[in-house]
């Protein structure tokens, strides 16, 4: 593995489990001593992005002046999409990742600013294009003067420079240009319906068509940035679906053969905010040069942001976030070979979709925006209350003496209190050391609300439930955990007000003895150990 | 889990082509001969938006299909962006609101948007559709 010192540890990671060989695991040579790729990435809207917001208007405005024929040329930059993106396939998310990640990083450099990261644009929230993607002396609005006036004056500038850039490309990326349909310079130029010339928005003015005065999202594009429809299209539980009859939804759009000309349906992430938010934007933004606008890189942070949240839910709910064993050589081998790197060279080690799975990687975040209560929110709608790891009290307990436990209550778990019981259970999962001698015993479990200290007697109105051991005479030292349905006894709770969020559940443990001729005179003292409760929501 | 409801493709004629006429939104004449293709669903109990899966046909760019619950009122839809290469079947998983469909039977129908005007979608556009299961 390569040692990248300053490549910032990864804090999270997808590739867990038996399911990790799948990915590679090499850490990227990719960055150059001018900065990383970590960062806090933030909301657009939110005052301290406002720094952001500068440096990316000043980097911007830097890359349009670059000459044509410099790698980090503005338009060079957003060719990359036009020859290479694709769409409409199970490697949607997985390309715009690091096209993304160069991106921010050439901003930095531009924009002098080492410490600036891309913000996003949670349109769930914020249903109209960004005040500060307006103006006509801004260069985070394509039409302002910043850009080329028409097609007519960028061809005069681009035109040589392109063509020299694409006889650049080696055998292999020719390869893949063929199978997009760019079957030479020309083709790719003004040949066909997905060339540069078919997709520029000329004039500029026509670049975009929302305005500071009317930015609002289409009422067709509102219906699909709802945070009802982002949460559900979160919510599936597999990458791609395993073929194309699977009942199942899944998370990305259908597997293909190559991702240039494989567009094969979508799933509802692509399909619907991504596709409308584009379509229903105006100017060049439905178009495959949409990279030419400074706000696709927003509206594309805000994808990459969710489909962290959906790979984060999946690892919280002990699920791959990966394609399939038997679909991940296919997934992990398609090449991207046309991303260019902080020091404007080709980026050529680390080439395929694989390498780019692992967000980190690059080391960047995300604040918190919409989706993200998903990943809050208990597994399975719900879940649970716990005594974590900062607050387990192990207790002793005997037939004479409570064990007791605190049981930390979030916020989704007490909101789970009020559903009818024929929807929702609650499971009390209670690990403890058992007597050496368990026969002729019941463990009985206790609860009261934070601050009471429940009735330990065996007829109780604090009693829970309890448990027998069956068929054993002689438990081991090691923890033995239990689980018991405590709905009942919770609804009690919950009737008297005293189950607030931020509380706490007090449980209490004792062994009691109730078959006594079951006792062996050697049995010896009735004394275990509490060492832990956590309560799930089902 | 809900249980796979798979859609049955009725045959869409007479009856169709007075709900397309009836349809409350800008459209052109349908093609000479071409009748809107009508799916049928079966449409559970359900408290959450629905994951519906709709297969396609290959659409022109800059195309939209949307549908048309009886009532003419626009369920849902697929949105393509970018270059559409004439492919095989689509399969574009979409959310309904919740209460974009009723329970029970219901008959959708297809509307191909493009710039050039709206158009019914035919068999070859609008090929299925199925509620898929979601956790």
């Amino acid at each position: 593995m390569t040692d990248i010192p300053h490549l910032k540890t990864t804090r999270r990671s997808v590739l867990r489990g038996a399911l990790a060989g799948s990915v590679a695991l090499a850490a990227p040579a990719l960055l150059s001593a001018q900065g990383t790729y970590a960062g806090i990435r933030k909301n657009v809207m939110a005052k301290d992005a406002q720094e952001d917001v500068d440096s990316y208007r000043a980097g911007v405005a830097e890359m349009l002046k670059l000459d044509p024929d410099h790698p980090h040329n503005w338009y060079r930059n957003a060719f990359i999409h036009l020859l290479d993106c694709p769409h409409g396939n199970w490697w949607f998310f997985v390309w715009h990742r690091p096209f993304l990640a160069y991106f921010e990083h050439k901003i930095r450099i531009h924009s002098k600013n080492p410490e600036f990261s891309l913000p996003y644009w949670d349109w769930s929230t914020e249903q109209r294009l960004p005040a500060a993607m307006f103006g006509s002396d801004n260069a985070l609005d394509p039409t302002s003067s910043h850009f080329p006036a028409d097609w007519a004056s960028f061809a005069a500038d681009y035109e040589d420079a392109t063509r020299a850039y694409w006889e650049s490309f080696d055998d292999a990326q020719l390869a893949q240009e063929t199978i997009r349909g760019n079957t030479g310079f020309d083709m790719f130029w003004n040949g066909w319906g997905g060339s540069v010339q078919a997709n520029f928005a000329t004039p500029r003015s026509i670049g975009r068509t929302k305005t500071a005065q009317n930015p609002d999202l289409t009422d067709r594009a509102l219906e699909f940035v709802q945070p009802e429809i982002v949460l559900g299209g979160l919510k599936p539980e597999i990458f791609v679906k395993p073929a194309p009859n699977d009942p199942s939804s899944a998370f990305n759009s259908p597997k293909a053969p190559n991702h240039h000309r494989g567009m094969r349906g979508s799933a509802v992430i692509e399909g619907q905010p991504h596709n409308q938010v584009h379509n229903n934007t105006g100017g060049i933004m439905p178009t495959l040069l949409s990279s030419i606008d400074p706000l696709f890189y927003l509206h594309h942070g805000n994808i990459d942001r969710l489909w962290d949240i959906w790979t984060r839910k999946q690892t919280k709910l002990g699920l791959s976030a990966l394609p399939l064993p038997a679909d991940a050589p296919a997934f992990n081998r398609e090449p991207f070979l046309f991303f260019i790197d902080g020091d404007g060279n080709k980026v050529t080690q680390d080439t395929t979709a694989g390498d780019y799975m692992d967000i980190g990687r690059w080391g960047y975040s995300y604040t918190r925006a919409t989706g993200e209560e998903l990943v809050d929110a208990p597994p399975r709608a719900l879940m649970v209350a716990t005594n974590n790891a900062s607050n387990v009290r192990t207790e002793a307990f005997s037939a004479f003496n409570a064990g007791i436990a605190g049981v930390a209550l979030n916020e989704a778990f007490t909101n789970t209190l009020t559903a009818p019981m024929s929807q929702v259970r609650h499971i009390a999962h209670i690990t403890f050391v058992p007597p050496e001698n368990v026969q002729g015993l019941r463990f009985n479990f206790f609860m009261a609300p934070q601050g009471d200290t429940p009735q330990t007697a065996p007829d109780s109105p604090d009693l829970a439930g309890s448990f027998e051991f069956f068929g054993v005479v002689h438990s081991h030292s090691d923890p033995f955990t239990v689980s018991i349905d405590i709905t009942e006894a919770l609804n009690r709770l919950e009737a008297t007000g005293t189950l607030v969020p931020g509380g706490e559940l007090t449980f209490a443990m004792a062994a009691a003895e109730v078959d006594p001729s079951k006792r062996l005179d050697s049995a010896g003292a009735i004394a275990g150990q509490l060492i832990s409760v956590d309560v799930e929501a089902i | 889990m809900k249980p796979l409801a798979l859609i049955t493709c009725i045959a869409a004629l007479g009856g169709a082509a007075i709900l397309w006429s009836s349809l409350p939104m800008a459209q052109t004449a349908p093609d000479d001969g071409m009748a809107p293709a009508q799916l049928s669903l079966t449409v559970p109990p359900h408290d959450d938006p629905l994951t519906v899966e709709v297969i396609t046909g290959a659409l022109p760019n800059g195309a939209e299909l949307i549908l048309v619950a009886p009532d003419g009122r626009i369920v849902g839809g697929v949105a393509f962006f970018g270059q559409l290469n004439p492919a095989d079947e689509q399969y574009h998983q979409i959310l309904l609101p919740r209460d974009a469909l009723m329970e029970g039977e219901t008959t959708l129908t297809g509307i191909v948007k493009t710039p050039e005007g709206d158009r019914p979608a035919g068999p070859d556009d609008l090929r299925g559709i199925r509620l898929l299961d979601q956790p």
